[in-house]
């Protein structure tokens, strides 16, 4: 099998390499059919993301496609580099471990986020992106339809992808949807404009939040938030009278004091006529007083409350692992023996057409000779023969698969084409 | 080769015992949800719901066979049928809602009013069979039927909610095998089924006094009010009264836990009540008008005439208030 994978990803290189190296799906198309037309026997799958940048290259005939050195030289050629700038940088697998290589990353135990779910769509668009431009054959077609498939096996095997494990995934998706069946009507207050704040915002405007407000110390800082993520700004001194209305807040000042005290908060609280308020206080230290807590309606998470569901879904994830890595062994060792057993069933053929023109050349013979025989015996004679014929070529075939399924170690397929004295 | 008698004889063997163990192991089911996962359990609990359901259903169509023993007209077959309604609303929301765990909440009512109904509502007489079937009579029966239903709903609903809201004050982190509906779903569900079952037993308790006045004013067989249904019942209605004012006026109660807290309690006012009535032995029949599930003959139906028949289906509604009235 000639199938091998040149690229890097965050596991060897660098970020600054990897954006170096980065195909926009217009320069995949152009990479792909620069390669055709270099290697015109070779099929190729170009992935590109944020986090790998790898080609994928197979051909039906050892030494028709690209060596590991093309590939690298290739790389560095569209993107303007010296071809030893990448030395060391990229790595390459071939056959069995590319395969395997291959299986993990669209399943998501290659990823920085292990099982996040997106690679898999990358993988199925990068595939679909070379099926497109012809670039595709059938050593990836049964490679990547293979790996797609062992990607949802590990998916519905294990629970590897149920867990979140970043503060804001599990902020939005296993805390807030607790509370809100849907955001478009919820008002949403965000305070401040750190990292993960912006990062939780994002996860609401994708779950369908529509109106946020966006309140900051530096108000030209909250304007430009509000632009950027499509809110409305209000001054600071609004917020008592905000939090009297809003159903969600996500706050992540650089304050360092509580910027809402209990004290505080207990004017605002009779306002709210008990109606479920979450409050997401992300900042280090801390936004609001813990005491808020304690008021009825009012559920407030802290960095810490969250961090710990993210550490016991990572713990439980890696629990995970090993069933999965065992998901991915049985289905590369299985994908191996598939494609080496289909290699040999053109050698197969030939044999069975080779004993089966045997065969019929002899019962001819026999025909001639005993022209006296009637229908029914020639039939009986016919089937003997086959019979004959099958019993055996069966013990020879049997252990010729059992051979190829095992790696062909014992060269029992070499061994068949000399004594069978099999062509090409 | 099945032949209709064959399957009606089988049929035939349907018991309480049959839906009640098909409940039994869906509540067993769900409850192993949290603690292990396995794939096919949702396709099983299904599986076992819709067979519950369709021998409780066999059982009241055999049941309603014999003319003196119908389902509605009696504590027991009334708290069967709320049972089956409950069961039902739950294969439903399974349906709906695979990953939730609502079967720990609905099942545990659903087997309850069935063990209710077999240990302590199993020989007792029916309701007495009115001589004229009015409005009012079969009003008060329908509005208190549905009233119970959506009731203990909204009782479900309401401990649903409570459980939800404790988990996450506490910041429980969510759990594979007990994922429940959010804060503002229970809430809005809450809200709905405490007002409907407001109005309905409002109705329900109008429509029996309307019934029991006019009877009065007929002079029929010298009934006077009976004071501990009477007074169960206007607990009842103050309670509901109560309720609906409070929702009404304070805002609170119209959300969080408030709402969650009405429906509970008036879930717990409503078994006390109907606990109080059946210990007056409202509305049920004389002693030669008793019959009991218990001794259900399953045999074919004996042909039945005209009269019977109308009188058969003047059982099925109107569970309550009739002329026969004792006490």
């Amino acid at each position: 099998m000639n199938f091998q994978i040149v690229g890097c990803s965050h596991h060897t290189s660098s970020l600054q390499l990897r954006e170096q190296l980065a195909f926009s799906p217009d320069d995949t198309r152009r990479a792909l059919r620069q390669l055709k037309e270099q290697f015109p026997q070779s099929e190729a799958v170009l992935l590109s993301t944020c986090n790998r940048v790898e080609l994928y290259t197979g051909s039906a005939d050892d030494g028709s496609g690209p060596s590991p050195r093309d590939v690298t030289d290739f790389i560095a050629d569209f993107h303007g580099l010296a071809a030893d700038q990448l030395t060391g940088e990229l790595f390459d697998h071939s056959g069995k471990d590319a395969v395997q290589h291959l299986f993990a990353t669209a399943a998501s135990l290659d990823s920085m986020v292990v099982g996040e779910p997106q690679i898999l769509a990358q993988v199925k668009q990068a595939y679909d992106m070379a099926t497109g431009d012809d670039c595709t054959g059938p050593l990836t077609h049964g490679v990547f339809q293979a790996a797609m498939r062992v990607a949802k096996r590990v998916a519905s095997e294990t629970s590897i992808h149920q867990r979140r494990i970043s503060i804001a995934s599990v902020a939005i998706n296993d805390f807030s949807s607790q509370f809100f069946d849907r955001y478009s009507d919820k008002q949403v207050l965000v305070i401040g404009a750190g990292e993960i704040g912006t990062e939780t915002i994002q996860y609401l405007l994708d779950q369908g939040a529509r109106e946020l407000t966006v309140i900051n110390r530096n108000a030209e800082r909250a304007q430009e938030l509000a632009k950027k993520i499509g809110a409305s700004a209000a001054p600071w001194e609004q917020m008592s009278e905000l939090l009297a209305t809003v159903d969600l807040v996500v706050s992540t000042t650089g304050a360092e004091e509580h910027i809402i005290t209990a004290e505080q908060f207990s004017l605002i609280h009779p306002l709210r006529h008990q109606r479920t308020l979450l409050i997401l206080d992300l900042a280090v230290p801390r936004d609001f007083d813990p005491a808020i807590t304690d008021f009825l309606g009012v559920y407030l998470y802290c960095l810490d409350d969250l961090k710990e569901v993210c550490q016991d879904n990572l713990q439980a994830r890696q629990q995970e692992w090993p069933k999965a890595q065992q998901i991915i062994h049985e289905e590369v060792a299985q994908f191996v023996a598939d494609t080496r057993y289909r290699l040999t069933s053109p050698w197969i053929h030939q044999l069975k057409s080779q004993a089966n023109s045997m065969k019929e050349n002899e019962l001819l013979r026999l025909f001639n000779k005993l022209d006296s025989l009637d229908e029914p015996t020639r039939e009986e004679i016919a089937q003997s023969f086959d019979r004959l014929t099958n019993k055996l070529l069966h013990p020879p075939l049997e252990s010729l698969r059992h051979d190829t399924t095992q790696g062909g170690q014992h060269g029992l397929l070499d061994a068949l084409k000399r004594l069978f004295q099999l062509r090409d | 080769m099945f032949t209709l008698s064959s399957i009606t004889n089988w049929l035939s063997h349907v018991s309480e015992t049959c839906f009640t163990a098909c409940y039994v192991v869906v509540l067993v089911l769900e409850i192993s949800r949290l603690f292990f996962r396995v794939a096919v359990r949702h396709a099983i609990i299904v599986l076992f719901t819709a067979a519950g359901i369709f021998a409780h259903i066999v059982w009241f169509c055999l049941s309603t066979r014999t003319p003196t023993a119908t389902p509605l007209t009696s504590w027991y077959g009334w708290c069967m049928l709320i049972a089956l309604a409950l069961a039902f609303v739950y294969l439903l929301l399974r349906l709906r809602f695979p990953e939730k765990s609502l079967g720990l909440f609905l099942l545990p009512l659903v087997l309850a009013l069935i063990a209710a109904a077999l240990f302590f509502l199993g020989n007792q007489k029916s309701f007495a069979i009115p001589s004229l079937v009015s409005f009012w009579s079969v009003l008060h029966g329908m509005a208190l039927l549905l009233g119970s239903i959506v009731a203990s709903l909204g009782f479900a609903a309401g401990i649903m909610y409570l459980v939800q809201a404790f988990r996450l004050k506490r910041k429980l982190p969510p759990r594979q095998g007990l994922q429940l509906p959010s804060l503002e779903r229970l809430q809005r569900y809450n809200y709905l089924l405490l007002t409907t079952s407001t109005g309905l037993l409002a109705v329900g308790l109008l429509a029996g006094i309307i019934q029991k006045a006019s009877l009065l004013t007929n002079n029929e067989n010298n009934l006077s009010w009976d004071p501990p249904v009477v007074i169960s019942s206007a607990i009842l209605l103050l309670w509901l009264m109560t309720a609906a004012l409070f929702e009404y006026f304070y805002k609170p109660a119209r959300q969080g836990r408030k709402v969650a807290y009405l429906t509970v309690v008036s879930f717990l006012i409503l078994g006390a009540v109907m606990a109080l009535v059946f210990a007056a032995e409202h509305a049920v029949a004389l002693d030669n008008q008793t019959s009991s599930f218990q001794s259900i003959d399953f045999s074919p139906a004996l042909p039945v005439t005209s009269t019977e028949e109308t009188h058969f289906t003047t059982h099925l509604t109107t569970p309550c208030v009739a002329p026969e009235v004792t006490g």
